[in-house]
């Protein structure tokens, strides 16, 4: 009688079900806290900050080029309230945050499905 | 594979990094699959039963911390034999729920046979009693809590009042004990 030996795709669904259990437990909290702070902050920035207005002159100033575009942005952010800065440098962070996130997420993914060659 | 961790230590990691759990996943598959192919007899059925096992390592894996005594394998066998029988369990109430084909009218022959394995395994169950209760009550008793209610060593401990050292030395005692009125009632 042959070896009784686990499929291989047997073994690829238990690792996509501890995978599972791994985002759950240690990537969706973080994520959805990330998500709901940065929530938070764009309210907060939306009710500070005319956007529309904003937008209008971003375009009138796209016609000069990007280089005008990043001036006026720059000139916008130094001259916003203080506490309008603060809420969008703590978005930018919050944001890279997540991406960072979703690339672990991703690589963890990816690194999981495929052969570790040895553990150090 | 080049492994050098210890089984806890890729447990723990993989907490972290669930890519190192392949490691175990690697380590013990066919061990597994004929263990619980010994329970159950079904390719299908073991696959299943490994594949829950693995999970619930990983998913109360954080539970698990190393007694002396207690190897990472050791809890791992446990959990198996544990999953093997609630699934035995399982098909066992499936098989009585499931009408009776007349063998002349359905060839059935894999049930047949399946119904007879579970009719060795009831009586099997029945002269493991028998034995226990020949046994010392005290050492039938740890044997009973140990492997039939799938207690912890730290659970029997405070049940019983005894050290570790105690427990396994009466365990051993015990297990040598069934093993030797077994055989007489064989």
């Amino acid at each position: 009688m042959p070896t009784p030996t686990l499929k291989e795709f047997i073994k690829n669904r238990i690792l996509w079900r501890v995978y599972f259990i791994w985002f759950l437990r240690r990537m969706l909290p973080i994520v959805l806290l990330q998500i709901a702070a940065l929530v938070v902050l764009v309210k907060i920035f939306a009710r500070n900050v005319f956007v529309s207005k904003v937008l209008e002159n971003v375009v009138a100033a796209s016609g000069f080029g990007y280089g005008e575009v990043f001036k006026f942005l720059l000139a916008a952010f130094i001259n916003a309230h203080f506490a309008v800065q603060a809420v969008i440098v703590i978005s930018l962070g919050i944001s890279a945050l997540i991406i960072r996130d979703i690339v672990r997420a991703l690589l963890t993914y990816i690194n999981t499905f495929r052969e570790r060659v040895s553990a150090r | 594979m080049n492994i050098q961790l210890p089984d806890e230590k890729i447990l723990e990691l993989s907490f972290q990094d669930p890519s190192y759990f392949t490691i175990l996943v690697d380590k013990y598959k066919d061990a597994f699959m004929r263990k619980a192919l010994g329970v159950v007899r079904k390719q299908e059925e073991a696959e299943d039963i490994v594949q829950e096992t693995f999970v619930k390592i990983y998913k109360y894996g954080h539970k698990f911390t190393k007694q002396a005594g207690v190897e990472f394998k050791s809890w791992a066998y446990k959990i198996l034999m544990n999953t093997s029988f609630t699934h035995y369990q399982d098909l066992k109430k499936s098989f009585a729920n499931t009408e009776y084909k007349d063998p002349m009218l359905y060839d059935e022959e894999i049930q047949l046979v399946d119904n007879v394995d579970i009719a060795a395994i009831n009586d099997a169950k029945n002269t493991v009693a028998n034995v226990i209760g020949k046994m010392p009550e005290h050492l039938g008793r740890l044997l009973q809590l140990y492997y039939l209610e799938d207690k912890s060593y730290e659970n029997i401990c405070k049940i019983e009042k005894l050290s570790v050292t105690t427990l396994k030395m009466r365990l051993f005692r015990a297990k040598r004990l069934f093993r030797k009125l077994m055989n007489e009632q064989v």
